[in-house]
């Protein structure tokens, strides 16, 4: 099949929706399936060797954050000249709202259109003033897929219409058979709790984990902290009362994280909110940590409920420190649901969800091999 | 403002309405041909499940009572009459018996599927993920056509010719959503 993906966000900063990209046309390219993504990018030189340059990338602000993106009309001519000359059988955009390649990419398209939507937290006062102009294009969109219920939830109400939940992948196989590094491994009188996240954005829960950190180690002095991720590593100590408590590795590469991972012994997911779908916690399974996170509703699915992982009341540090210390002094607990855990990861693998995916893919496909011969006379060629 | 100038002003209206219906008139036909191919795509899987259900049924594999109860809702749905996907061609439908027999498919394959995996369960659980897939995309398309065909503009203008007005597929498909 030939696939051309979008993705919104430039490759030059990593994030969730890129990694979902990139891992994702690995797959289907391993399948033998023909794959080309655009990403904003100003030349090849920054992207893998799958992907084509959508337009030089401006960072501006989108939804909360700062986002890398490219949009103008040298980019609307880029899409639509890639769109021509891809020939693909099914187009797959990426979180098509994005004022970027995607929703450009939708404006033009003209063939059979998928569509992902990654977020859940949309703010819907823009969408509101945008909407009008943007729902002949979304009109265009023949499948829609949301990675969570909790986007699902953003499409139903925001957006209108419906979606299938086909959930984010992850490679568990190179978490569960990633090599412990014996200076972040677990032994019984130093046992460790990871985290792994931005340390400069609130909503990931770093102030809470610094809330966390004495109350555990009030009655386990030799409990470590390893917290993995970008940021201002010194900001970061300032909300600690004992700065030596947390050990910071600063941005990780895979590698890194699998290894860390995978010598947990509880991973503490402390996030406040804003958290879509929550892979850093199918990561964890899958590597084998017994998992604590807050209760958020992305996290609770993730875990079954409390049956894989173990769930606190979202910003209660006490609960959470509790909840890490029950773990921490019940080995045969943790055991249980390290190996209920990567059961549970096998649900994300890649294999699962790129299926589902093509499942999807081959279902508009379908439509277009038995349209009625009238109706595709009247299709622009 | 002299007559020039209003004869300018009414032709600039008129020419903003002349191109807002051109423009409201290909998001209709865009939608209604997403609908037929997204009805043509429904059909299509439902074929599909009918027949991999037929065959799961006369494999052996199955209890005679429940082959006997899968087969004949899976041999129902094979000869269900199909409305054409084209929104033109046919003037008067009536899907009702069709969803029926369909339902009954999928309560069938409900109480007859085991819960054990096999070469051929395998396939048709997959058959009928595939026919919820197409069900919903295009209950999706049906919904966002029946919404801008009420406009009124589209109404006064006629915009959508002589196609009729397609209605979702209303059976159960087995899911839980």
């Amino acid at each position: 099949m030939r696939i051309g993906v979008v993705c919104p966000y430039s490759f030059d900063v990593p994030g969730g929706v890129q990694f979902h990209v990139r891992d994702l046309a690995e797959h289907l390219l391993g399948l033998g399936h023909h794959v080309r993504v655009l990403a904003p990018a100003d030349d090849e030189g920054a992207l893998p060797a799958f992907a084509d340059p959508g337009g030089s990338v401006v960072a501006v602000p989108y939804n909360g954050s700062v986002a890398r993106l490219s949009f103008g009309p040298v980019t609307a001519a880029r899409v639509r000249r890639w769109l021509a000359e891809g020939r693909f059988d099914v187009v797959h955009v990426h979180e098509p709202l994005a004022p970027s390649t995607s929703l450009l990419a939708l404006w033009a398209a003209q063939g059979p259109v998928v569509a992902t939507f990654h977020t859940a937290n949309l703010r819907s006062r823009a969408m509101q003033a945008a909407y009008p102009l943007l729902r002949p294009s979304l009109e265009k969109i023949a499948a829609r897929i949301a990675v969570s219920e909790d986007a699902r939830r953003t499409v139903v109400e925001h957006v209108g219409g419906d979606a299938v939940v086909v959930p984010n992948g992850v490679f568990t196989d190179a978490f569960a058979r990633a090599p412990r590094r014996p200076a972040w491994s677990g032994t019984s009188e130093r046992p460790v709790v990871a985290f792994v996240g931005r340390l400069d954005e609130p909503r990931k829960g770093l102030p809470l984990l610094c809330e966390v950190v004495p109350l555990v180690r009030a009655v386990l002095p030799g409990a470590r902290f390893l917290v993995a991720g970008r940021g201002d590593v010194d900001a970061a100590r300032a909300l600690l009362d004992d700065p030596s408590a947390v050990e910071f590795l600063g941005a990780v590469d895979d590698r890194a994280k699998e290894s860390l991972l995978a010598g947990a012994d509880v991973y503490l997911a402390p996030h406040t909110g804003g958290e879509s779908f929550g892979i850093v916690l199918v990561e964890a399974l899958a590597a084998g940590a017994a998992v604590v996170a807050s209760d958020l509703g992305a996290f609770r699915r993730v875990l079954e409920d409390g049956r894989v992982g173990r769930l606190f009341p979202t910003g209660d540090a006490r609960a959470a420190a509790d909840a890490v210390l029950a773990l921490l002094a019940d080995p045969a607990e943790r055991a249980r649901l390290s190996a209920a855990g990567q059961v549970a990861a096998r649900r994300y693998d890649w294999s699962v969800v790129a299926a589902e995916v093509l499942a999807v893919y081959e279902t508009v496909r379908a439509g277009e091999a038995a349209r009625p011969a009238a109706a595709r006379r009247r299709t622009p060629p | 403002m002299s007559a020039v100038a209003w004869a300018l002003t009414g032709l600039l209206v008129l020419c903003a309405l002349a191109w807002y219906l051109s423009a409201t008139a290909q998001r209709v036909d865009r939608l209604h041909r997403r609908v037929e191919t997204s009805r043509a795509a429904l059909d299509a899987e439902l074929t599909r499940r009918a027949s991999a259900a037929l065959e799961y049924a006369t494999s052996g594999e199955l209890d005679p009572a429940s082959s006997l109860l899968l087969a004949d809702a899976a041999t129902a749905s094979l000869d269900a009459p199909r409305t054409p996907p084209a929104l033109r061609d046919a003037t008067d439908t009536d899907d009702a018996e069709r969803w029926r027999v369909e339902s009954d498919l999928s309560r069938a394959l409900a109480a007859a599927l085991p819960e054990r995996d096999g070469p051929g369960l395998v396939r048709v659980a997959d058959a009928a993920h595939r026919v919820r897939l197409a069900r919903r995309f295009h209950n999706d398309a049906v919904v966002q056509t029946r919404r801008l065909r009420a406009k009124r503009l589209v109404r006064w203008a006629r915009l959508a010719g002589h196609a009729r007005l397609p209605e979702t597929a209303d059976f159960e498909d087995g899911g839980d959503g």
